[in-house]
């Protein structure tokens, strides 16, 4: 079965990115535009795992190292060197990629997968995580608080649209380049990987090179990711850019919404972007809240890989299944 | 000089090894003790591995609870934490088999991404469960011995350490008695080498299957109660425990207890004398670089069954 070639897709995502575009417009409140922002980074997220957990199949644990090490590095360039975050954005970003290439060929020529690549993987998230919490350089456990920068040429905005346009462009670069991965050969070659890895190298799949392409992808683009983190939050410490906490929200995003798909990512964090949000309203203090959250993501995460594994996108698909089954039946007789 | 042998007097690690030498010293005794109670904690990770194939990322964070517990034993009713193993045991099994009806069951055909993503999300609701309760902060349990120390020769043996390591070594026993000596033990081993033929002569895989997931969180509950006199608890001690398990399973082999006591005593060792001569944090790096070592040499483990 041949599948569509055509950009439709491709022109529906910018047209739709084009309408999200226009949020800021009608939406001045500070807040508003505060949550929309977060939804999009966690959205951005996802969208990056999910082309390393998603399509390829590799349990990838590291990547909050990637986008701890975004954000640090960016940061620590402007701060001591005075490097704008513009360029030390991407110094980071091939930072990353050179670690992550490093790790995956490690991985690829000892024959570390699956299982021993999720804890290989983890290990070496949690050594960067250490690393940066006992290096005083990088001002170890205290985090760095960005000082109040003066210019867009530096990364910064007095308001908040221009970093809501920022991480829409982000997401959507994402979304681009996992929307033409997979409509590539590319992309028929990491879904053969993730089925069945000796299978796709008996057909001749060099699956060592696409592994490592695509973590070198998803690892740039996350990087990226985190330098947008440090600029917009203004403050990087290593619990909430190196910790389990953006991963379970990689996991909990794409899973929720179907790893492997395009738009998994997107709907599967954007309904859970917003339900944090939500839950941020009930009356408890904020310890609690934030506490409560994350207990409910882990409950929600597992509850989705028992019960509905292929996430809301994999429920649709069912569905519409289901659906035009139910109207052949009844309107062919 | 040994014949035949290469003469490493001159080299830098000799000479460290020489100056240091007391330190190494001190390093291995603390290194065994800590090596053993590591060996609790790879054993029930090992079983639970072994028998129904499930790696359990949680399972430092049981270990955490068996802290916990021990704290909160400790603190309200002035329970040592020795006689806290008493009310863990049972805790932990119940919650274990728990653990195992609502998460594992369910995803036993399923694969290996989704086992590995159900005990991560384990792992990440327990240790904000126990944030819930008590809290972010790091916590201690003041026994009597817990600075105590007998002096052997130059080395100070940690009396905390030396009770832990001889419960862990009687928990270790009483594994090795019930694994080999009972009926049902012998149920578990066949489990864990051959599923179907196990159930093809009868045995309840479902009923081993509970009881070796009690089991393990069991041992790691006590091995947490163990630790508590010596050790700061936090929430977020699941992380490195399992990370540790980990490597010394995968040093020792999977599935294999004789594997976890070796793998335990070797990283045991390897970090304390590590920290004794260079500083705890690099400890961390040399049990990474023990982990990398070990899959480039010999992925399946030392004592593997092929």
């Amino acid at each position: 079965m041949r599948e569509s070639r055509s950009l439709r897709p491709f022109y529906c995502l910018i047209c739709a990115a084009l309408a999200v575009a226009t949020v800021p417009l009608f939406v001045s409140s500070d807040y508003f535009l505060t949550v929309f922002i977060s939804v999009l980074y966690g959205v951005y997220l996802c969208i990056c795992w999910n082309l390393v957990f998603g399509y390829t199949g590799l349990f990838s644990l590291c990547h909050q190292a990637f986008l701890g090490i975004g954000a640090y590095t960016s940061t620590v360039l402007y701060l001591n060197h005075k490097l704008s975050p513009w360029l030390g954005m991407f110094v980071g970003a091939f930072l990353s990629t050179a670690l992550a290439v490093g790790l995956t060929f490690v991985c690829y020529r000892y024959r570390v997968k699956g299982l021993f690549f999720g804890i290989v993987t983890l290990a070496f998230a949690f050594v960067i995580q250490n690393l940066v919490m006992s290096w005083d350089y990088v001002h170890a456990a205290v985090g760095i608080s960005l000082v109040q920068m003066d210019a867009p040429w530096d990364y910064y905005f007095m308001e908040r649209s221009p970093y809501y346009w920022i991480i829409l462009f982000l997401v959507v670069i994402a979304l681009a380049v996992t929307f033409f991965i997979e409509r590539s050969y590319i992309g028929y070659y990491l879904k053969a990987i993730r089925e069945d890895e000796d299978a796709a190298e008996a057909l001749g799949v060099p699956s060592s090179r696409y592994k490592i392409l695509v973590m070198a992808v998803s690892a740039f683009l996350i990087s990226l990711g985190g330098t947008f983190y440090a600029q917009f939050y203004m403050y990087i410490h290593p619990e909430n850019v190196l910790s389990f906490g953006p991963m379970v929200t990689m996991q909990v995003g794409t899973m929720a919404g179907g790893a492997g798909t395009l738009l998994g990512p997107v709907i599967g964090w954007t309904f859970f972007g917003f339900f944090d949000e939500a839950l941020s309203w009930l009356p408890i203090g904020s310890l609690s809240t934030a506490t409560i959250t994350r207990i409910t993501y882990g409950v929600i995460l597992m509850t989705i890989v028992i019960f509905l594994p292929t996430g809301m996108v994999g429920l649709a698909k069912r569905l519409s299944v289901i659906l035009r089954i139910r109207s052949r039946r009844y309107s062919g007789e | 000089m040994v014949r035949g042998f290469p003469d490493l007097s001159g080299t830098p690690a000799a000479r460290i090894a020489m100056q240091n030498i007391e330190l190494i010293l001190q390093g291995i005794c603390t290194g065994i003790m800590m090596g053993l109670i590591y060996a609790l904690i790879a054993s029930g990770f090992t079983m639970i591995l072994g028998v129904m194939n499930v790696v359990n990322f949680a399972h430092g964070n049981f270990v955490m609870m068996g802290m916990y517990l021990a704290y909160s034993l400790g603190v309200r009713f002035g329970l040592d934490p020795f006689a806290s193993i008493v009310v863990v045991i049972p805790v932990m099994i119940i919650f274990g088999a728990t653990v195992y009806f609502i998460i594992i069951k369910p995803i036993q055909g399923q694969p290996q991404y989704a086992q590995m993503i159900v005990t991560l999300g384990l792992l990440y609701v327990i240790e904000n469960v126990v944030i819930w309760i008590f809290g972010g902060e790091s916590r201690t349990l003041n026994t009597p011995y817990t600075t105590a120390a007998i002096a052997l020769g130059g080395v100070r043996l940690s009396v905390a350490r030396l009770l832990g390591a001889s419960a862990s070594l009687v928990v270790l026993g009483g594994l090795f008695l019930f694994l080999y000596k009972t009926d049902f033990g012998r149920a578990v081993r066949a489990c864990a080498n051959e599923p179907e033929s196990a159930q093809g002569v009868g045995i309840n895989l479902n009923k081993v299957f509970y009881t070796a997931f009690g089991i393990g969180a069991a041992m790691a509950g006590i091995a947490g109660c163990i630790v508590m006199p010596f050790q700061v608890c936090n929430p977020t001690a699941g992380i490195p425990a399992v990370l540790k398990a980990t490597v010394i399973v995968i040093v020792g082999g999977f599935g294999s207890i004789p594997g976890a006591l070796f793998g335990g005593l070797v990283i045991g060792i390897a970090e304390s004398v590590t920290s004794a001569i260079w500083s705890p944090a690099f400890a961390n790096v040399v049990v990474f670089s023990v982990l990398i070592l070990m899959l480039l040499w010999k992925p399946s483990g030392v004592f593997s069954r092929g």
